[in-house]
């Protein structure tokens, strides 16, 4: 699954270390989740895309 | 909650320190290569708790969370194929020390302590490599 993580935090000027404190996670689960090495359950999907004012699908990129 | 956790890793670190220790101090004859490897061993498990004990408390003093949700399933994915791994490694001791005249407590702290690395080594994979797409949910 492709996330779109990185490119939000850019345009947000958001650090992993921000984006962990703000959806209260390690810095290692943003980290795994850019690189699309990890699914995260629904609820950290939500809340990241909370932070972004986005949906979760635009978002996570899910594969077809 | 996780405070005590920590606490707990720590406390368990020094008593199993303390504990071999003693065994060594105590010890009135000369000590086989295998007790000495066995110690090393021993000694690496500790030291690794250690890192790990030392390390949660600086996150907690930080506002990072010890625990997450990732690092939560590493865990137990590391525990579950250490499970699996160590069946080998059982295996292996009954094939390898079955026969021979040796102390008991030597094949079976082979084994323990054998089980402890063989978790230690997955959950270091995982955390560098994470879970993969297919593993995570």
């Amino acid at each position: 699954m492709e996330t779109r993580i990185k490119e939000l935090r850019a345009r947000d000027k958001l650090t992993q270390e921000d984006l962990a404190k703000k959806v209260n996670v390690r810095r290692e689960t943003i980290v795994f989740l850019e690189k699309g090495k990890y699914n995260p359950s629904l609820k950290l999907a939500y809340d990241i895309a909370k932070v972004f004012n986005l949906a979760i699908e635009e978002v996570f990129l899910i594969d077809k | 909650m996780n405070k005590i956790k920590t606490m707990l890793i720590l406390m368990l670190a020094g008593t199993v320190t303390f504990t071999v220790g003693l065994w060594l101090y105590s010890t009135k004859s000369e000590l086989s290569i295998i007790e000495y490897t066995t110690a090393g061993l021993v000694f690496v498990v500790v030291v690794f708790s250690l890192v790990i004990g030392f390390k949660r408390l600086k996150d907690a003093k930080q506002g990072i969370p010890p625990e997450d949700e990732l690092s939560v399933k590493i865990k137990q994915k590391a525990a579950a194929n250490a499970f699996v791994f160590s069946f080998w490694l059982w295996t292996m001791i009954i094939l390898f020390m079955g026969d021979k005249e040796i102390r008991p407590t030597i094949p079976i702290g082979i084994g323990i302590i054998g089980s402890g690395l063989i978790f230690i080594g997955l959950w270091v994979y995982y955390s560098k490599t994470g879970l993969g797409n297919g593993d995570s949910n």
